[in-house]
């Protein structure tokens, strides 16, 4: 049993890390999509936008997200943890840019076209 | 305090002011490491992830407590938690993380004797991680927030085995019980 237990824990520990390194691979693609409380909100062309910032309200808090040179990213947040802000531009294809307490998603668009 | 003495009472054995005591003072210590990680900042930003310090707290708990009582001082110590350090939000991610990893963990104690404390809090991270991912997944209405799991899976259990052994460490110290 203790044995059985050690062995999944390292299987797990294993399986999530090649995972993590899939995930965190950047993406090439340049259509993204901001997505409030699971409606999508817009959805941008990385490459043809122009430099602008993009306010998005949940209830009485809201996010603003910032594209400047093909790239997004959450520039301010009104929430408590402001993890969405830390992390910086989105790179990632599977791993979105989320602020969980304002239900807020940055991600790419599934279709490329 | 009420509350717990109406519990134990049902239960014919009423709970003793030692008992209390000590119920308190790890429902303090808990809270004081809950708070005071609230003030190191995180190397890597990912919502949700966490060294979860007041966990050492929680697994020595498991092994020298009634499951019930573990119970009542991690629902104690999350609702203080989010009053003084945390949000609303955060509590029903955080929440739903303790209570599968309380669940675990109790099982686990059964099977797991307090030599294997380490491997009891990674296991116990891990479920962690799975509850806050479920609430998450269920919160964004978005199954590709998923993608999350397998980094919180990483340094949960470099996390999980962190507080495990300071666990182990802790239940070397403290005095068995009488």
């Amino acid at each position: 049993m203790r044995r059985g237990l050690i062995t999944g824990v390292v299987l797990i520990f294993l399986i999530s890390l090649v995972l993590s390194i899939i995930i965190l691979q950047p993406s090439e693609k340049s259509m993204v999509e901001i997505v409030s409380d699971g409606e999508v909100l817009y959805n941008i062309d990385l490459l043809t936008t122009k430099d602008r910032e993009i306010k998005v309200y949940y209830g009485d808090s809201s996010n603003t997200i910032c594209i400047s040179n093909g790239e997004i990213r959450v520039k301010e947040a009104e929430c408590p943890d402001k993890r969405c802000v830390q992390m910086g531009k989105l790179t990632s294809e599977d791993l979105p840019i989320v602020c969980l307490p304002n239900h807020l998603i940055v991600r790419f668009a599934q279709q490329s076209d | 305090m009420r509350e717990k003495k109406k519990n134990s009472s049902k239960t014919e054995n009423r709970i003793s002011v030692k008992k209390l005591t000590e119920l308190s003072l790890l429902t303090a210590a808990a809270l004081i490491l809950y708070i005071v990680e609230s003030w190191i900042p995180v190397a890597v930003p990912i919502p949700g992830m966490k060294l979860g310090l007041a966990n050492i707290i929680t697994v020595v708990a498991v092994y020298r407590m009634m499951p019930g009582e573990v119970a009542i001082m991690v629902l104690v110590r999350l609702l203080l938690g989010s009053f003084f350090a945390g949000s609303i939000s955060s509590l029903l991610f955080s929440g739903a993380g303790a209570m599968f990893c309380l669940a675990g963990m109790l099982v686990l104690r059964k099977i797991l004797s307090p030599k294997d404390i380490p491997l009891c809090s990674v296991l116990g991270a891990v479920l962690h991680n799975i509850g806050q991912m479920t609430v998450a997944v269920w919160v964004m209405d978005d199954i590709r927030v998923l993608a999350y799991l397998p980094i919180l899976l990483v340094t949960g259990c470099i996390a999980g085995l962190f507080t495990g052994v300071c666990a182990g460490a802790v239940m070397k110290r403290i005095p068995k019980k009488s």
